[in-house]
């Protein structure tokens, strides 16, 4: 019985469908955004490849934070924004307005520029989520495995109880990873995960975003050319609402193809 | 002989008003869904004050059929199927009350809303509220027509209840992630979500109830 029930409910559930090749986990195709009537976004098309690291570099307000957020629909919540386009994840489009297509499970996390720890223990911001959610999941377990993926472990296992607030900025951020771990994403979305931190905090967030990559797509914002250079596959390079430039971060680096992002990554810009 | 017939007659009569009522039930109960979560969408107070009313009008329909179904029991010692009929009943308007109850939940969030407005214009949580709606009133028709073939189309539009569910809960923590002022709101969504699941849950137990009912063999299915 159940295997019949099962059986119906793979079949299609009329929901846009598209097969993007193995190792491409989103695909952003023909999207606009405009915020009212000033458009933010400019028919962009980009490839997110899986289990590879994205940066995306442009001066500011050339979109980047707005492109990064559509990729997780967070612009629902701005009353001006539209869209249109679609942006694909395995197969689905995001933004089907079927509502039907329920099959989208978007298991996509995000870390914000301001670590924003929530005001409770180091653990129970771990927890949080799966708290909130009821799930049948071990706590010690979880938060000990989400602390380390987030290499925060040795810094704070003694310590699980103190509030977040007392962390370091770097540590609340990394710690901002970890909450962002335990709700078992497959794409994590980072805007500037680095920007309010010092030195020795940000290698130590680049170093973990290398870590991430072997169990998730990553796709960072940064401001920091270096910082692309260092810890991303693929770069992208955005102006004014375009995406002008894709490639290999090397290929960016070393020998762009555009005008435009020569100039910025040289920093005879502006 | 013709005397033995009236009552047999009046007994089939009895049953289908027993069956009459547990529908007016579920039917009450699905409008008290439906007007909870709109009290919530809408941050109308009046459907609060509705739901409630509702409730109260649900609970005597509970009291009546408990009372009309004991009463058959004793007095006709039903047997085979018709005593089925009558143990369903019995347990479905179990499940119609349980749902009335998160009908009530969901208006104690309105309440807490309603000086908090919402994040954004709510769309997943009503649509997920239709298809648990939906649930309902489909368990509640396989019932009234003894046909049990609608247990596949409940199963279906549960696992869209639980992807709903996963996905409206993805939504929400990442709000509360970035700006831990929506905490309040989100952890009041996430309850709602919750409800309206345990609904669904309860539908499923109401089209379980029907198969026995029908079958005699009880569902074994993991949910
Ligand atoms: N909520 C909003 N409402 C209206 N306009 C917005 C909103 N958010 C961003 N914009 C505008 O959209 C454009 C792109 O902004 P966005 O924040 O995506 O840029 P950015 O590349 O992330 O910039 P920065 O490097 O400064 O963070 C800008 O012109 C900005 O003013
Ligand atoms: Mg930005």
């Amino acid at each position: 019985m159940l295997a019949k029930i099962k059986e119906v409910l793979k079949e299609d559930k009329k929901c846009e469908r598209k097969e993007l090749p193995k190792d491409i986990k989103m695909r952003v195709e023909d999207f606009d955004l405009w915020y009212d009537k000033n458009q933010a976004l400019k028919s962009v098309n980009l490839d997110i490849l899986k289990n590879e690291i994205t940066a995306i570099i442009g001066p500011s307000g050339c979109g980047k934070s707005t492109l990064l957020r559509s990729l997780n629909r967070m612009n629902d919540t701005i009353p001006s924004a539209r869209t249109e386009g679609e942006i694909w994840l395995e197969g689905y489009n995001i933004y089907d307005g079927n509502t039907d297509c329920v099959d989208i499970r978007r298991k996509i996390g995000m870390v914000f520029q301001k670590p924003n720890p929530f005001p409770f223990s180091i653990e129970n911001n771990v927890f949080y989520g799966c708290e909130v959610n009821d799930m049948d999941v071990d706590k010690e377990e979880t938060v000990e495995r989400c602390l380390k993926d987030a290499a925060l472990w040795e810094e704070v296992q003694d310590r699980l109880d103190e509030n977040a607030l007392s962390l370091s900025g770097g540590q609340q951020q990394r710690l901002c990873i970890a909450r962002a771990l335990a709700t078992e994403p497959d794409v994590l979305l980072m805007d500037e995960p680095a920007s309010a931190l010092d030195p020795i905090a940000t290698a130590k967030i680049e170093d973990l975003i290398d870590d991430l990559k072997k169990n998730y797509t990553v796709v960072i914002v940064t401001h920091s050319m270096q910082q692309a250079a260092r810890v991303s596959d693929y770069t992208a390079y955005m102006y004014l609402g375009e995406l002008i430039e894709f490639d290999e971060t090397e290929q960016i680096f070393e020998n762009p193809e555009k005008e435009s992002t020569e100039k910025y990554i040289t920093g005879r810009f502006g | 002989m013709s005397e033995e017939k009236e009552v047999r007659k009046s007994y089939q009569q009895e049953l289908r008003e027993l069956k009459e009522m547990v529908e007016d039930m579920g039917d009450l109960s699905t409008k008290a869904i439906s007007l909870a979560v709109e009290s919530l969408v809408e941050l109308d107070e009046e459907k609060i004050e509705k739901v409630r009313d509702l409730d109260d009008e649900i609970y005597d329909y509970d009291k009546k059929i408990e009372k009309k179904a004991l009463n058959l029991i004793a007095l006709q010692a039903p047997v085979a199927k018709d005593l089925r009929i009558i143990g369903s009943s019995l347990q479905i308007i179990t499940d119609l009350n349980r749902i009335s109850r998160y009908s009530k939940d969901i208006v104690k969030v309105t309440e807490r809303m309603i000086d908090k407005g919402h994040i954004k214009k709510l769309i997943s949580i009503p649509h997920m509220a239709d298809i648990t709606i939906d649930m309902v009133e489909l368990s509640v028709d396989s019932f009234m027509e003894e046909d049990e073939s609608y247990l596949e189309e409940i199963y279906e539009k549960e696992d869209m209840v639980d992807a709903l569910y996963d996905e409206i809960f993805r939504e929400v923590l990442t709000y509360m992630m970035e700006d831990g002022d929506y905490i309040t709101q989100g952890t009041q969504y996430v309850l709602v979500i919750r409800y309206l699941e345990r609904i669904a849950d309860h539908a499923c137990n109401i089209i379980d109830r029907v198969v026995y009912m029908e079958t005699g063999e009880r569902v074994e299915m993991e949910t």
